[in-house]
């Protein structure tokens, strides 16, 4: 009779275990990982090495600070 | 501090020296006054008129002139003649026959073209000890490319190797010394899409700077937009994806130089090209995209 009763923890264990998996699919089906958001986000500049080139967003106009002279095409 | 404006080479040249006298501006003012009248095409009485009613034959030249065809034809060769000094011809035949001034007042005509040839530049025959230039039959070279940022690096050693100054001549320029506070010289940037506006600061010490690009010289003729930097491959104005590239470099000739490859060379190849001379670029493409070389980060204010 012995068998009998593992089996019966062995059984309990299991369908403590299926219900802790149905349980954790309910939760993630209702709240997704936000892959969608990361399309949306701003894109960070690539991180270059030094000696490559890299394409960044135009940066903000500087206007505060005073130049002492300019460069332009002439 | 002194500070002076003058015109000269079809712009205005800035002088803002810390540590000199009048005396000095005033002899950087005769200096590029000379240099003017030795390098412009547009002087039928300068000495580059006279190289090219020469050609055939050896010219004895001035050390001004010699030394700057000689590096705007060793340029060439670096560059691969992708930097072309001998497209005078593919330029006139595009309407900038004249001074940009009367170009861009609407006097430009597009003349038949004639056949082109390009890379002429490597027939120059430069002799050093002699200081000759033998142009080929035919072949006329513009200093136009080099001519004022190799003014600009003239006119700063002309001030002493402890100059504290900026000679800017219509943009390309070189920042000698630590500038007012000590920090270097503050350089703007001026925003292609808004040129009254600053893209960015550079932060420089003893360095030249330059820009180049189709939105400064460019003029209109019948449904055609032409600007002055000619694709050796086709005479004609080059379809870069660039509209400027600024350069840092040692020099102002160098940074003059490289900016204007860069433009050519166009955005891929034009970036990388200015790194390998350790110098460093930043450009606008036509759709206002900002590229910048890792090295520029070492210049942002």
């Amino acid at each position: 009779m012995k068998w009998h009763k593992n089996l019966g923890a062995k059984l309990t264990v299991l369908t403590a275990s299926l219900i802790a998996l149905v349980g954790g699919w309910a939760v993630i089906r209702q709240n997704p990982p936000a892959t969608d958001a990361s399309t949306t986000a701003p894109v960070e500049p690539i991180q270059a090495p030094a000696t490559t080139t890299r394409t960044t967003v135009r940066p903000p106009v500087q206007v505060t600070r005073k130049t002492h002279t300019r460069t332009h095409v002439s | 501090m002194i500070e002076r404006s003058f015109q000269a080479m079809g712009g205005t040249v800035e002088l803002t020296l810390l540590d000199d006298t009048d005396a000095a501006a005033e002899h950087i003012e005769d200096l590029f006054q000379e240099y003017e009248h030795r390098l412009s095409r547009f002087l039928p009485w300068g000495e580059l008129a006279a190289l090219h009613r020469a050609a055939g034959s050896p010219f004895a030249a001035s050390r001004i002139l010699f030394d700057a065809v000689s590096q705007a034809v060793e340029w060439a060769g670096v560059s691969g003649g992708v930097f072309d000094p001998t497209v005078i011809d593919a330029l006139e035949a595009n309407g900038y026959d004249r001074t940009f001034e009367r170009v861009a007042g609407g006097t430009a005509v597009r003349e038949r073209r004639r056949p082109f040839a390009a890379a002429r530049w490597a027939n120059i025959a430069l002799d050093p000890v002699a200081r000759t230039i033998t142009l080929p039959p035919g072949v006329r070279i513009d200093v136009g490319g080099i001519g004022k940022g190799f003014t600009v690096d003239r006119a700063i050693q002309a001030l002493g190797a402890d100059a504290n100054a900026i000679v800017n001549a219509s943009g390309d320029l070189y920042a000698a010394g630590n500038g007012p506070a000590g920090d270097g010289w503050y350089v703007g940037i001026a925003d292609p899409h808004d040129p009254v506006r600053d893209l960015a600061i550079l932060r420089v010490r003893d360095r030249g700077v330059a820009t180049s690009g189709s939105t400064g010289r460019n003029w209109a003729l019948g449904d055609h937009r032409y600007h002055h930097l000619i694709d050796a491959r086709t005479g004609e104005s080059a379809a870069s994806d660039l509209l400027t590239a600024t350069v840092v470099a040692d020099t102002a000739t160098h940074a003059d130089l490289l900016a204007k490859t860069a433009f050519l060379l166009g955005s891929e190849e034009g970036l990388p090209f200015v790194e390998r001379f350790g110098a460093a670029c930043l450009a606008v493409t036509g759709d206002g995209t900002v590229l910048m070389t890792g090295r520029l980060k070492d210049y942002l204010a």
